[in-house]
């Protein structure tokens, strides 16, 4: 294996366990965000049958805290497609031209996050 | 969670190890902004919880618009009956000098407007205490039924009803609260005693309405041991009135002049002078009804000094019935 391919395996490998370290934290941001957002219509719906209005309050704010795991759940997943572009790329990239593409490529996604 | 730029930077510092060329840095390459919409987010939250809590307010104020708008309608009008009563009671008084007849026709006038202001006043207060039982529903489910709050509510709702004339309902009404008050005077000493205080003067006011002589002399006394030991001297001059008034309906008039005459140099120390001439009234009344003319003359000249000494236009409430 040439020093080149070796080079890209080692960085495959970071960006895989990067990847599958969001992937953990995704599953967890999920289960906030159907907990935030059943716990919400539940204290709504409750509090609309018993008339107990006071309920809406915390209802709402439960329904209205779903943008901040919604916006992570965004960035992640925006996070996620950046990296996976990253391997294929590389192995692609034979000449000297296509690797200072790359590399100019890597240094574009770092100042868009 | 991997922090995607620090991997990114590993990634571009491995291959720069590794001989790859890094290009020059564009100058015009400016940092992505996030957008407006996600920038908005956080503002529309915001937002949206501010309003949410104006709705709670309005919500947990247990008025709902109409009656809002129905309670001051009523106030308007029983202020423009209360000031009409009492431009035709100046005017005659003023008459009272050579037109004694049409002074009694127009003071007869100004009692009809003070009645209607009564009635007004009623329907006030039984708009009040139909208000006070929405909020005294929000107040048991959010701080208990034994709480505080719902005590000082069911007291509102008492003081209502006495003002609305529903003696029997307020009755219920303070007894409950001064039941709950009771409860929490151990835990709670220093908020609870001026609302007992408070609570038992208006019961012992039911109570002498409905007529339960006893009762409400041992709730009128308790109430102004009470006043003393918190030291609030209006309280205790209102105590005293009371007392003065229960003991008045028992037939026990020495006593009952003691307590009005201890009321009215409270008032007179304190300088609430309307009050003063209230219980001067009153004094002046039982006077009179006991055959002593002359010393009910007396009281009234001094009523009138105080009332001319603080100016003829400023209100000055009739003497009480009971």
């Amino acid at each position: 294996m040439a020093a080149s391919d070796q080079i890209v395996e080692v960085v495959n490998s970071r960006i895989d366990k990067a990847i599958r370290d969001n992937a953990g934290s995704e599953r967890l941001i999920s289960v906030v965000l159907i907990t935030l957002f059943v716990a919400g219509i539940v204290l709504i719906l409750w509090g609309a049958y018993h008339e107990q209005w006071t309920f809406l309050v915390p209802g709402g704010m439960a329904e209205m805290a779903l943008v901040f795991p919604v916006r992570q759940l965004v960035k992640m997943r925006a996070d996620n497609m950046s990296l996976q572009v990253i391997p294929p790329m590389l192995r692609l990239a034979g000449t000297d031209d296509a690797k200072t593409l790359a590399m100019e490529l890597i240094q574009r996604l770092i100042r868009q996050l | 969670m991997a922090d995607t730029k620090h991997v990114l930077e590993e990634v571009l510092r491995t291959l720069e190890a590794a001989g790859w060329q890094k290009p020059p840095t564009e100058a015009s390459a400016e940092p992505r902004k996030s957008s407006t919409f996600v920038s908005t987010l956080p503002f529309v939250g915001v937002t949206i919880g501010i309003l949410s809590f104006g709705a709670f307010a309005v919500l947990q104020s247990g008025l709902d618009p109409d009656a809002k708008t129905a309670i001051a309608k009523v106030r308007d009008d029983a202020k423009t009956a209360i000031t009409k009563a009492q431009k035709d009671a100046e005017i005659a008084i003023a008459k009272a000098g050579g037109e004694l007849k049409q002074a009694q026709i127009d003071l007869a006038f100004s009692r009809l407007a003070a009645s209607q202001a009564e009635e007004e006043t009623r329907r006030i207060a039984a708009l009040l205490e139909e208000s006070n039982q929405k909020v005294l529903k929000y107040v048991e489910t959010s701080s208990g039924r034994e709480s505080l709050e719902a005590a000082v509510v069911l007291a509102r709702i008492g003081r209502a009803s006495l003002k609305a004339g529903n003696y029997g309902k307020a009755r219920d009404a303070l007894d409950q609260s001064i039941r709950i008050l009771d409860k929490l005077l151990s835990t709670k000493t220093k908020a609870v005693e001026p609302q007992q205080a408070q609570v038992l003067l208006d019961l012992a006011t039911a109570l002498l309405k409905s007529n339960e002589l006893p009762n409400a002399l041992i709730q009128a006394t308790h109430s102004l041991a009470l006043f003393r030991k918190l030291m609030d001297r209006h309280g205790e001059a209102e105590a005293l009135a009371l007392l003065g008034q229960i003991n008045e309906a028992r037939g026990e008039i020495h006593e009952a002049q003691t307590h009005l005459e201890q009321a009215r140099e409270i008032h007179q120390g304190t300088g609430d002078w309307n009050k003063e001439v209230r219980t001067l009234h009153t004094q002046s009344e039982l006077f009179r009804k006991a055959g002593q003319e002359a010393r009910a003359n007396e009281l009234r000249e001094r009523a009138a000094v105080i009332v001319q000494k603080h100016g003829a236009g400023a209100p000055q409430k009739p003497p009480q019935k009971h």
